[in-house]
Formats: C-alpha cells, structure tokens, sequence
C-alpha cells in the first residue's frame, strides 16, 4: 500500500507538518475528496430532502438515496435497512429504547464490561426502566468473549439481546461475532453490533455476520462528523416502533393515532444529515478503492511493528491481545510510574497525537486493566513505520525526563 | 520551548511532593476525584486562628495534578481563610507557573478545588 501517497489525499496532514496522528480511534483525519463532496453540497445544491418538487431538493434527495444505495453496498445490506443516525452513540439509544419494547419483563440483555459507554450506559437505562435484566458475560485474559460463559447465560436465562463491540476500542480485541450470532441464534437472541471501532478496519456483511443490528458512525471512517447509521434487520425494523417521531416519518397523521412510513423514513425524523450522508458514501468510496484486504494488511503490519517496537522499552506495558494476529489497529499501553496524562503531553510536545484516559470505558479500566487510565496509539491507513518510530523516539525521550529524578 | 510543562522545579515536586505527612490534628478535609483521568486528592487542613496551621495531601495522578498540590500545600500555610478563599484560577497559573492547555488546566486546578471544598463547602 502506497501509504505516503495516501496520506497527501489528508489536506491536514500538509496543513500541519510533521504532525504524527495515531488518535485515530477517536476519529480519523479526512480526505479531501470527502470535504469536497460536503462543500459541493452546500455550494451546488443544497436544499431539503423528499417531497421538494423543484430542481434542487431533487438533486438532494437523489444524492442522499444514492448515498444510502452506498453504504448499504459497503456493508452488504438492503438501503432500506440503512437509517442514518447522528453517530454510533445515536445509533444505539435509540435501538435500546425502540427494540427494549419487544422485550418482556424479565428478560436478560447481555453486555461486557469492555463496552465503550455508548455500548453499556443506553441498556443500563432501558434494562432498569423496562425491568428487563442487564448481565455481563465473562471476558477471557486477552479480553475476548469467553463462549462457554456467553452459552451459559444463553441456556440459564431468557436473553433477548446481546449487545456486543466489534472490535474494543481500547485494546483492539476483536470479537468472534460469527460464533456469538450462532450461539445467539441456537436461543432465539438477538445480536447488536458497536461497530464505531470496527468500520474502518474490516470488512464487514452483515447478511454473512448474520447478526441483527450493526451501529457506526461516520467520523471514524473518514467521514464527516454527526452522521452515522443505524443498520438493522428489515422484518424487526418494521416491528420496531420509530427511533424518534416528527416531520418526514408519517404515513397519515390523526389526532389519536398516526401511521408511519414505510423503511427507512420511518425511522428517521426531521431533516436529516443530508451532506453528512453524501461525505459518508464518499468516505466509504475511499475506503473501497483502497480495498478491505490492504487496509487490513497495511494495519496489521503496523500493530505487529509497534509491538515489536514498544516491547523494546522495558518499563511498557501493553494491554489487550498477546499474539497481535488478534488485535486490530488500538495499542494501548501504560510507561511505569509516569501518568498517562504526562506521557500524551510529552508526546503532543513532539507533534505525536495520542489519546490518555479511560477512553470511555471506565469499568474496562477499573475492573479489568485495574488503572484508571491508559495510553492509546490507533492507527489508520495513512499511518507509516516512521510514524511508530516517531512515537517510540518520543516514548524514549518522555521516560529519559522523568526518570532523572529516580 | 519544548516541554517547558515539565520544567525541573514541577518534576522536583512531582516526585517528592511536600506536606504528604500525616497530621496529628485536622479541622477540615475533601476528597476530589477527576473522573475523566482518575487523579485523585485527598486533603486535610487544620485551622487555627482562621489560619491554615497544617496542610496535608494525598494526591495521586499526573505530574502537574502532583505538582500542583504540593505547591499549592506549601502557599497556603499560615495564610488566612481571607486570603485562601481569593486564590483564583490566575494566582495558580502564577504560583504553579507553567502555561498548559485547557485540558491540563484541570489537572493543575484540582488542588484548589479540594482546598475550597474543604474550607468553604457548598451545600
């Protein structure tokens, strides 16, 4: 993969030289052509979507189904499956509030305690106001899911949902979610999918996964901010009620009831995000002329090369995943006795962006990690060797300042 | 410039912070956790006189948090509650005297905050 090429397609990255960016797992840089597609829209022809009988709004109205006709392709769904939420975070409460209703009094929802808040604190709410019951499946040491647990809590309880992260956005396990959406099938559960770490490092087909929901959001796939989707199965979508209600989800409006439009409007109210979903087709068109099976490869060449690299400094420690074949493009680590707030500071002062805190998962680092905060380095598909070997002369330089003082 | 965050005199106090010590007596005490980073302090003051006779803390976290506290601790010794009540965002900047960006300003401001939860509560 021709990364240096890639990376000139970044316009921050010659508006910011020398700027070495591994938070990527907060959100990915931009590429030009996808800022392009937004500024057009605005600048060309921007309007309101549906029902706009002029010039305009159906040009709008065009590029924003074509943008759905895209993503559903990117992800191997039908575009009526396709609801465009604000992001992941979104995406998620609004499947917990509308998918808990099918659910029974009693019934158990399964997370674990590696999901980033967005994946845990919607079910904790909904499992507490519906009296449903939220329970943890065990994670092994390299943070997986332990199975035979998963098929316990399936056998023992009546689990309606399982609400699971692709791959953790902290120590870039990935979950074996065939085996989860088979096991989730044997007992009639249904399986929702955090993908927000996901989307930009694997492929994914949802109809292959068979799993039930499958949650993202744009700005972490090259893709604008504020635009995500929501991607669930057609018949539950249709039982479900709407995700939200107002203008532009309505079949026939009455004083007492109102019915609604058919998929996907009736799960999305109000304008939506429309440049967000035309610069989010485009991200995804980015990404498909790189091709899944270089990211994948050029990614993981740079997980096994910074693990090599960061196990040469002996006060690291790395968390997640020992064999890096099992791990996607997070390296989280801790510098003995500096706090990961001084080592990101150190690391910002020579330009090298990082992440330090709990990453939105605190009972991961309490419970699990047992720090109260890390360090993360991500990695994206502009990302080079001489990236890691900035963050490493950087590493070396911050551990060199403390330690004089031993 | 570079680092100028970690100039030597923070680095002295983060690794060996003062008036860590147990105190015999104390009068007032907080407890204050960022819960973005962790860092945590654990303080008590004795007041005498409406003078701060005695400081200890328990700071664990970042360097700056560390450092902060431990010049904090120093400052306000023998000072009237007058006088501590006034210390503001500014007079830590000056006292710690490291420019940082706003999400260390955190880090750097906890020590205040706990002083100020101590000695004037807000119920």
């Amino acid at each position: 993969m021709q990364e240096e090429k890639i990376k000139k397609s970044f316009p921050i990255f010659s508006n910011n030289p020398g700027l070495i960016y591994l938070d990527n797992a907060a959100t990915t840089q931009k590429p030009q052509k996808v800022i392009d597609t937004v500024v057009r829209f605005y600048t060309e022809y921007n309007a309101n979507v549906h029902r706009g009988i002029h010039e305009l709004s159906e040009k709008a109205t065009e590029a924003y189904e074509q943008a759905r006709a895209t993503i559903a392709e990117f992800m191997n769904a039908n575009p009526e499956e396709i609801i465009f939420t604000s992001g992941t975070t979104d995406a998620i409460n609004k499947l917990a509030f509308s998918v808990a209703e099918l659910f029974e009094p009693g019934d158990t929802i399964l997370i674990t305690e590696a999901e980033h808040h967005s994946n845990l604190l919607p079910w904790q709410h909904i499992t507490k106001e519906r009296e449903l019951k939220l329970r943890f499946i065990k994670l092994e040491e390299d943070l997986n899911i332990d199975m035979e647990d998963l098929e316990h809590n399936l056998k023992k309880y009546k689990v309606s949902l399982i609400a699971i992260s692709h791959i953790s956005n902290v120590t870039g396990t990935v979950t074996d979610l065939k085996t989860v959406a088979h096991l989730a099938k044997k007992y009639k559960a249904l399986v929702a999918v955090d993908g927000a770490q996901a989307i930009a490092h694997t492929s994914i087909d949802v109809k292959k996964l068979d799993i039930d929901f499958y949650a993202f959001s744009g700005h972490k796939m090259y893709g604008p901010t504020g635009i995500g989707v929501l991607w669930g199965r057609q018949e539950l979508l249709n039982q479900m009620n709407p995700l939200s209600y107002g203008g532009g989800m309505i079949n026939m409006v009455g004083k007492e009831e109102s019915t609604w439009a058919d998929l996907p409007e009736k799960h999305e109210a109000g304008t939506p995000n429309i440049s967000g979903a035309i610069g989010l087709a485009e991200a995804a068109k980015f990404i498909q002329k790189i091709g899944f099976v270089n990211v994948i490869d050029h990614e993981h060449s740079l997980v096994e090369y910074a693990t090599q690299r960061l196990k040469e400094i002996p006060q690291l420690v790395i968390y997640g995943p020992k064999k890096s074949e099992l791990r996607s493009s997070v390296i989280t680590f801790n510098t003995n006795g500096i706090h990961p707030h001084d080592v990101a500071q150190i690391l910002a002062d020579q330009k090298v962006a990082v992440r330090a805190g709990h990453h939105c998962c605190q009972l991961l680092h309490k419970d699990l990690l047992c720090v109260p905060a890390t360090v993360r380095a991500s990695f994206a598909v502009y990302n080079t060797c001489q990236d890691i070997d900035k963050l490493i002369k950087a590493l070396n330089s911050s551990l060199k300042q403390f330690s004089n003082y031993e | 410039m570079n680092n100028q965050i970690y100039r030597e005199v923070i680095l002295e106090h983060y690794h060996n912070p003062h008036n860590i010590e147990n105190i015999k007596h104390h009068t007032h005490q907080s407890r204050l956790v960022n819960y973005s980073c962790g860092d945590e302090i654990n303080l008590k003051l004795l007041i005498e006189n409406d003078k701060i006779k005695e400081v200890q803390h328990d700071t664990r976290g970042c360097a700056i948090a560390i450092a902060s506290a431990s010049i904090l601790s120093d400052h306000i010794k023998n000072k009237s509650l007058d006088y501590i009540e006034d210390i503001d965002q500014d007079t830590m900047l000056e006292l710690v005297a490291i420019k940082v960006t706003p999400s260390r300003l955190k880090c750097l401001l906890l020590p205040l905050e706990a002083v100020k939860k101590a000695l004037f509560p807000k119920d």
